[in-house]
């Protein structure tokens, strides 16, 4: 045995030091370079949670009056989207402004729906008028999806709708 | 498990604060903390030789899982642990399932990766000659300890431990000290004389 362990085997026992984060960081901005996160995965992933955990109905996309389409993304910029899932279609209209925010006005094929936004880090519901018409005004740009609920049928599942990019 | 203030603001300790509040129904940190946690399992789950949709499927599922899992996890503060050894475990069982990525069996790499997110060849996207060098000591480590220091580039300090730990690592394999791993990489790094220290 040999009275003067290793050079490896020192540096095993050392702690960690600043060239050592250093190094880590250099290995994770490697890593971000030759193998990134997949763009959307995080995105797609909350969608995914949000559907579980709602045990929701996800509505498709009927039809959207597409100004420009994002390559190599599932969101849409759009003006009009259509929805429909179960029964129940709803169309949305986006109206942007000036600013970085975003005004929207939907309506439901039926009454009695509530109708809940879902922002990045915030949620705000409205119901639907007497003509199943609804708006959420300053609305922040990114991703948004929509929960419908039918007020007189809480047995039924909430319908989700796929993120839309304003 | 003990905590110190040390740890405090740990990935492990925002993962814990998340999920308790997700399940006193407030699903707002749910978000941030899949933000900033899903780059750490994607580390994982390629690391064990998935292809990019296996990988992404292994990684959506985990989250899912949560959600499905979530009223039975008996320690809230050991959440990340249960994502990274979710993970690991799934990606394990679709790697023996075939979905392992071999880049060699293929004349075109393009052939395996015909997505658009499909990672570039390695070392062209490399520019500077530090990240290269990096790289190719790097390349030479176990997969083991490839998959422990990749996952432990993507957390924090306090947390190394818990991520060796969930990737089923002896204790002692990173954190406090350096360890096996980080130390080959670091000796390597320090006997080549192309390597500077960085200052």
């Amino acid at each position: 045995m040999s009275a003067t362990p290793d050079p490896e085997t020192t540096l095993a026992a050392g702690a960690l030091d600043d060239v050592d984060a250093h190094v880590l960081d250099q290995l994770r901005h490697l890593h971000e370079v030759v193998d990134p996160l997949p763009a959307d995965l995080a995105e797609r992933v909350k969608f995914a949670m949000t559907v579980a955990a709602l045990e929701a109905e996800v509505a498709d996309i009927v039809s959207s009056a597409t100004l420009e389409t994002v390559r190599g993304t599932d969101y849409d910029r759009a003006d009009t989207v259509t929805f429909a899932s179960d029964g129940l279609s709803v169309m949305v209209s986006i109206e942007h402004g000036a600013t970085t925010k975003a005004d929207i006005v939907g309506w439901v094929s039926e009454t009695g729906v509530e109708v809940e936004l879902r922002e990045r880090g915030r949620t705000r519901t409205a119901v639907v008028d007497e003509e199943g018409r609804f708006s959420f005004t300053g609305v922040e740009r990114g991703l948004v999806n929509f929960v419908l609920r039918r007020r007189g049928d809480v047995a039924a599942p909430p319908i989700i709708t796929p993120a839309i990019e304003l | 498990m003990k905590h110190t203030d040390a740890d405090a603001d740990s990935l492990a300790n925002r993962a814990a604060s998340a999920f308790r509040a997700y399940r006193d129904g407030e699903t707002a940190g749910m978000s941030t903390l899949v933000d900033e946690v899903t780059p750490l399992l994607w580390a994982v789950a390629r690391q064990q030789g998935l292809h990019h949709q296996a990988a992404e499927d292994v990684v959506q599922n985990t989250w899912l899982k949560l959600v499905e899992h979530a009223p039975s996890i008996a320690d809230p503060q050991s959440v990340l642990k249960w994502l990274i050894t979710t993970t690991k475990r799934d990606a394990w069982s679709s790697v023996s399932r075939g979905h392992r990525e071999e880049p060699a069996a293929h004349a075109d790499v393009r052939d395996v990766e015909p997505d658009a997110t499909a990672p570039s060849p390695e070392l062209a996207v490399l520019a500077e000659a530090d990240d290269r060098l990096l790289w190719n000591h790097f390349a030479t480590l176990s997969d083991r300890c490839k998959a422990l220091l990749r996952a432990v580039a993507f957390a924090e300090k306090p947390d190394y431990a818990t991520v060796a730990q969930a990737l089923g690592m002896p204790v002692g394999s990173i954190g406090p000290t350096r360890g096996r791993c980080l130390a080959k990489l670091r000796h390597a790094l320090v006997t080549d004389p192309r390597w500077e220290m960085p200052s």
